[in-house]
């Protein structure tokens, strides 16, 4: 899959292209509005990440061209403008997706993935990685044959580790995420629930140890096996 | 309490009025006495001009005197003119003695009148035993009769004139108090009309519509002056906020930038080294000293955000009662320490933004957790309150200083807690929680109890004001 990253500050573009190569994609990258609406109007690309403070032509700008000139083209805003009025104003001239800045590039990843489905992340109802499969109506866990049912704070847990197997993510992440609490509660309640997780899902199975794997003074994540 | 202005104005006026009366009287009293004493001197005047015209001896002359003058301003006072002419004939008690003292008195003789005086009369005025007198006879004839009054039934006749005018007082008082307030009444709502317009106008300028320039209009002439100082302070005050906006628009843009860098290129490092290498533990470290930087941050470019006025809610229904039973659930595995415990009403939902209030409430439990006691405990209380809900939280505290309900508020301050533990954080949580309050037309507030703890109190509004 192809995509295009219209961003002026070189330095962003490039992790961003190296995470969008590492997931697989093909990327091209251009610093200002005028070329980018250029290069979209080539048709060679399946999505645009545009950035909104762009020379030449204003990120906004060239989105509203773009749907007014009848191009469907998945768009999706990354933005340092995070106020409500301007994610309003994206949307509204047509863009799939809004992600304020600074952001993670798996959570990016993550959100292309499901504009290219044309699904919200929350609306799917299955999410499947590397024989993990999570069932988002009814909160079940499915890792191997083994499969459990988990409560709210481990399945969002599980969740946010699947948006990017393999990606590292530290307990402070995981904390703001899944609890949605910005300060450390200096506990150990992300190692509790993780553990929890861990022994509903290997309970009756010893060849395939959890999904999640600790990495010991970093975070958790995701176990990304070599046979899938 | 703020006194009305209408009853102010209406108790001026009546201290006015009451004065003016007042003065009119002394005023008047002041003239009077003069001007009656003179009328009082040409009417006796008149009176022996008549009698002695028609009658030529003194019981006739007495006679004639007091039929004839009937009527006029003396009149009440008739009975007590002592009339000299001939000693044999005198007829009030006391007249004898009275009416040979005043025929030793040859110097009284010549008074002018202030008013209009009859030329064929000479007028007399002096003083005996304290008691002043005046007296009236012929010029041509000296030895003729003569007519006496005493200043004291002058004062009689004041007094009763007094009394006349006093009764009158009484029953006209009433009526001009009564339009005087009828009148005040008017003129203050003639009077107050157009700042009552202008109120009104100025009400709907709000921080959202300072820059429309077209709203201030003055009703009359007088007031365009008043409503130019309004519209200079609007159009200052347009420009600070433009200004604000501006600064917390460009802060964000250049703080983001460089933060979105750091962040991505810390992540892209990370994954990039051994798995569980000292390297990969130590760019964690420093990872998470990023995503503090970009908390600090959007907490700096919130607080920007709210002094430019430029926070724009995303309103949905929040369940407020849920989210508190959550956060004490959580906190039961967080803070095992604490004892946590909650008094939480059920049902109670909201109409706010659901991520601000949610900081807003983290927040003002995180304070409660860092300036605890060891051993503590937190006690939350959510309840209905007529027209919204009530939600305190309370912990004890070590030793809270004396200005924490003035200054919990203030930007960076933090109160010494060092005694008990070390405490995380700018001290810009709670400035953060009241600006969300402010923006939800609540009121937050923190207070120092007796007791040694310290309440926090959010009151919240259903509906918005």
């Amino acid at each position: 899959m192809k995509i295009l990253l219209i961003e002026d500050e070189a330095k962003i573009a490039e992790f961003v292209i190296k995470g969008l190569q590492q997931a697989g994609y093909e990327v091209d990258h251009v610093g200002d509005g005028a070329s980018g609406l250029a290069l979209i109007l080539e048709n060679q690309h399946d999505l645009v990440i545009l950035d909104v403070m762009l020379p030449k032509l204003n990120g906004f700008d060239l989105l509203r061209q773009l749907r007014q000139d009848g191009n469907l083209m998945p768009v999706i805003i990354l933005s340092a403008k995070v106020d409500l009025p301007d994610r309003l104003l994206g949307f509204e001239i047509g863009a799939d997706d809004y992600l304020p800045k600074p952001f993670f590039v798996e959570e990016l990843i993550a959100r292309i993935r499901a504009v290219m489905n044309r699904k919200v992340p929350e609306q799917v109802q299955h999410m499947s990685s590397h024989h993990l499969t999570l069932d988002v109506v009814n909160r079940k866990a499915q890792w191997h044959e083994v499969s459990a049912i988990l409560s709210q704070r481990e399945f969002s847990l599980l969740a946010y580790l699947m948006r990017s197997p393999g990606h590292i993510y530290s307990r402070q992440q995981i904390l703001k995420h899944v609890w949605e609490i910005n300060f450390d509660p200096e506990t150990n309640v992300v190692d509790v629930c993780v553990r929890r997780i861990k022994r509903k899902l290997s309970r009756n199975s010893n060849e395939h140890s959890s999904p999640i794997e600790s990495v010991r003074g970093v975070g958790y994540r995701l176990k990304v096996e070599d046979a899938a | 309490m703020k006194k009305s202005f209408k009853f102010h104005v209406f108790i001026r006026i009546c201290l006015v009025a009451f004065g003016i009366i007042f003065a009119n009287r002394m005023l008047a009293q002041y003239f009077l006495v003069d001007q009656l004493r003179d009328r009082t001197h040409r009417e006796m005047g008149a009176g022996l001009v008549n009698c002695h015209t028609y009658v030529d001896n003194q019981i006739d002359f007495l006679h004639c005197f007091n039929a004839r003058e009937k009527g006029n301003i003396t009149n009440n006072i008739a009975d007590f003119y002592v009339l000299c002419d001939k000693p044999s004939a005198v007829t009030l008690p006391g007249a004898e003695q009275s009416c040979s003292n005043f025929q030793k008195q040859t110097a009284w003789w010549g008074q002018e009148l202030k008013e209009e005086a009859d030329p064929r009369i000479d007028y007399a005025n002096g003083v005996i035993d304290g008691v002043r007198w005046q007296g009236v006879r012929f010029k041509a004839d000296p030895q003729g009769p003569q007519i006496w009054l005493s200043d004291d039934h002058i004062g009689d006749l004041m007094v009763q004139m007094w009394t006349l005018r006093d009764r009158n007082l009484i029953y006209v008082l009433p009526t001009i108090i009564t339009l005087l307030a009828a009148l005040m009444f008017y003129i203050i709502y003639i009077a107050l009309r157009p700042i009552a317009m202008l109120e009104r106008t100025l009400a709907q300028l709000t921080a959202r519509n300072l820059d429309q320039s077209t709203q201030l209009v003055a009703p009359f002439k007088e007031f365009e002056n008043v409503t130019q100082v309004f519209e200079d302070l609007r159009v200052r005050l347009s420009q600070s906020f433009t200004k604000a906006r501006r600064f917390a628009s460009d802060a964000s843009h250049e703080l983001r930038t460089p933060l979105t860098i750091l962040r991505g290129n810390a992540e892209q490092l990370m994954a990039d080294l051994p798995v569980g290498s000292d390297v990969q533990v130590r760019m964690r470290s420093m990872s998470d000293e990023i995503e503090r930087l970009i908390e600090i941050t959007e907490k700096l470019l919130l607080l920007s955000r709210a002094d430019a006025n430029s926070i724009v809610e995303e309103l949905s229904d929040v369940h407020v009662s849920r989210l508190l039973e959550e956060l004490i659930k959580d906190a039961l595995s967080f803070h095992s320490k604490l004892k946590i415990t909650g008094d939480i009403q059920p049902g109670i939902v909201w109409r706010c933004d659901k991520t601000l209030v949610n900081q807003m409430i983290h927040n003002l439990y995180v304070n409660a957790v860092n300036y605890n006691l060891p051993n503590g405990w937190i006690h939350m209380v959510l309840k209905r309150v007529e027209g919204g809900f009530e939600l305190t939280i309370e912990n004890p505290t070590p030793e809270a200083p004396s200005d924490l309900a003035e200054r919990a508020f203030d930007r960076f301050y933090r109160g010494d807690a060092s005694h008990t533990r070390r405490v995380d954080g700018l001290g810009l949580g709670l400035s953060i929680c009241l600006e969300i309050a402010k923006l939800h037309h609540s009121t937050l507030s923190l207070a120092v109890t007796s007791q040694h703890t310290v309440l926090a109190k959010l009151s919240a509004p259903f509906e918005r004001l």
